[in-house]
């Protein structure tokens, strides 16, 4: 298995599309440190404090390293088939139970280093923005454990949503598209279309923001520890459908 | 020596029978030819033996097991299907870096099959930007990655100019005196009868006829491997298994 991991990860740092929106992603890390420590205390926003600290790690470990990971992983798997490498991958290892299973750690890996080196840029960001604002640090603060816990864990997640995306679709812009659907159009109207609001709450979209935002008001859902188990069962539905679907396909035809 | 042996093999796709019944045995140490037109199932047969498609029936083994069930199969079995099965953006070195890994070849090794298809001073390239030769000679070097004692190749002469076609026959040549057991498909007919031992020819996906070379000819009374290829695959002639020849087998 870990020469198999190894194989996957060389496939990452040898596709451009794959890593540059990682990379974008760490970057934005930084930069959403500096525009909220910048942007704190004007017009009308809350002043820096000590209490923002943990905030400021959500926010620059978020949305984007997941949307990041879930795309770096949608086009390595789906990729397989539209550049036909999946030929020579299972050529190489004819079980493929064991490459999706490959995939899936190598992505969920990627997912944790990612979003924990984007803890770590922010945090050091954080550092630097709030001693030039005199801000103390409280590294204690409550918050700041859960925030450095769970944006890797969301990301990894994510990269195992990516890998089921790539592997069930096995087209790279139909399973980006999906993926950019559901994100900003279908999570968005599906309160208007239904009378249970609640509904709302158990999508992937909103359950990651449960996990990231915690109790904060924005995103009062479900509880952490449930909104993680609803997106590691998402995670676990995607990748097992994209497993079955990959062990029962023919290999080396025209699609795929 | 290994040997590859197909048994009774049956596919279906839909309403269309791409493989039908199909049965030879190859003899190792020794290049087969496998010629049949296009649409015959040559290509079918050798995903069938790779395990990259599944048979309705019947069985495509490598010594003696399927494919899939082979320990480290690169390092027993070398397969070329298609040159276009790299990633265009990742150099020829990265691309059989990546192939080699599942097998834990050394880096050495890639660089010698690099060398060896003549491919080293154009390994740091992207593989979007070879040319059709050079992809073919990348997908050489892939399936000679585990130096390994079968070669199944599906036309692996395509692309090349007429010095890499004589180069690739020279390799094969070399390659089947180590006693390495070679499959190669070709629609090159004379190329063909220069370089493989032996021919299993299809049509329609049944079996027209499998034997050594020379025999097949003698047998047959035809003049050249092309005067029996045309006369045996004709769309008047029905395929008749094991009729055209005295054994499906080979070795």
């Amino acid at each position: 298995m870990r020469s198999l991991v190894s194989a996957e990860l060389l496939k990452l740092r040898s596709t451009r599309s794959a890593w540059i929106p990682l990379a974008a992603a760490l970057a934005a890390a930084v930069l959403a440190v500096i525009a909220n420590t910048s942007a704190a205390g004007h017009a009308g926003g809350t002043p820096l404090s000590p209490a923002a600290l943990p905030e400021l790690l959500r926010a620059s470990g978020g949305q984007l390293v997941d949307g990041a990971v879930l795309l770096a992983w949608i086009v390595l798997s789906a990729g397989e088939f539209r550049h036909r490498t999946s030929v020579t991958t299972f050529l190489g290892e004819p079980n493929r139970l064991r490459v999706v299973s490959a995939k899936l750690l190598s992505a969920m890996l990627t997912g944790a280093a990612v979003g924990l080196l984007a803890e770590a840029l922010g945090a050091a960001t954080s550092a630097a923005a709030l001693s030039a604002h005199h801000v103390p640090l409280a590294w204690n603060h409550p918050g700041v454990l859960g925030a450095v816990v769970t944006v890797p864990l969301l990301a990894a997640l994510f990269g195992a949503l990516g890998v089921g995306l790539g592997l069930l679709l096995r087209n790279t812009a139909a399973a980006v598209g999906l993926a950019l659907m559901w994100a900003f159009v279908v999570e968005g109207i599906i309160p208007a279309l239904t009378p249970e609001p609640g509904i709302v709450r158990w999508l992937p979209e909103a359950a990651a923001n449960a996990v990231l935002h915690g109790a904060s008001p924005a995103a009062a859902a479900l509880p952490a520890g449930v909104a993680l188990t609803v997106l590691a069962g998402y995670a676990a539905v995607l990748a097992s459908a994209g497993a079955a679907l990959t062990a029962r396909r023919e290999i080396g035809t025209a699609s795929g | 020596m290994s040997t590859i042996a197909v048994e009774a093999l049956t596919k279906r796709y839909r309403t269309v029978t791409a493989v039908d019944d199909l049965t030879f045995e190859l003899a190792p140490g020794r290049i087969t030819g496998f010629a049949g037109p296009n649409g015959a199932g040559k290509s079918t047969t050798m995903r069938l033996l790779l395990g990259l498609a599944r048979p309705d029936s019947g069985r495509a083994t490598i010594n003696g097991r399927p494919y899939a069930e082979l320990r480290d199969p690169l390092r027993h079995v070398g397969a070329l299907l298609d040159p276009n099965v790299f990633h265009p953006g990742r150099s020829g070195r990265t691309a059989l870096r990546i192939a080699a890994r599942p097998a834990q070849i050394p880096g050495q090794r890639v660089e010698e099959v690099l060398h060896l298809t003549g491919l080293g001073a154009a390994a740091h390239r992207r593989a979007g930007g070879y040319s059709q030769g050079m992809r073919q000679r990348l997908a050489l070097a892939a399936a000679l990655l585990g130096d390994p004692e079968t070669l199944i190749l599906d036309e692996p002469a395509n692309g090349l100019d007429p010095e890499g076609v004589a180069w690739l026959r020279g390799l094969l040549r070399r390659l089947a005196a180590e006693g390495r057991t070679i499959f190669v498909s070709s629609h090159l007919l004379a190329e063909l009868a220069q370089t493989a031992d032996d021919v299993v020819v299809i049509n329609r996906g049944q079996l027209v006829a499998a034997g050594p070379m020379a025999d097949l000819l003698e047998h047959t009374g035809a003049s050249s491997l092309e005067d029996f290829f045309l006369g045996a695959t004709s769309p008047e002639v029905r395929p008749a298994p094991a009729t055209a020849t005295r054994s499906r087998s080979l070795s």
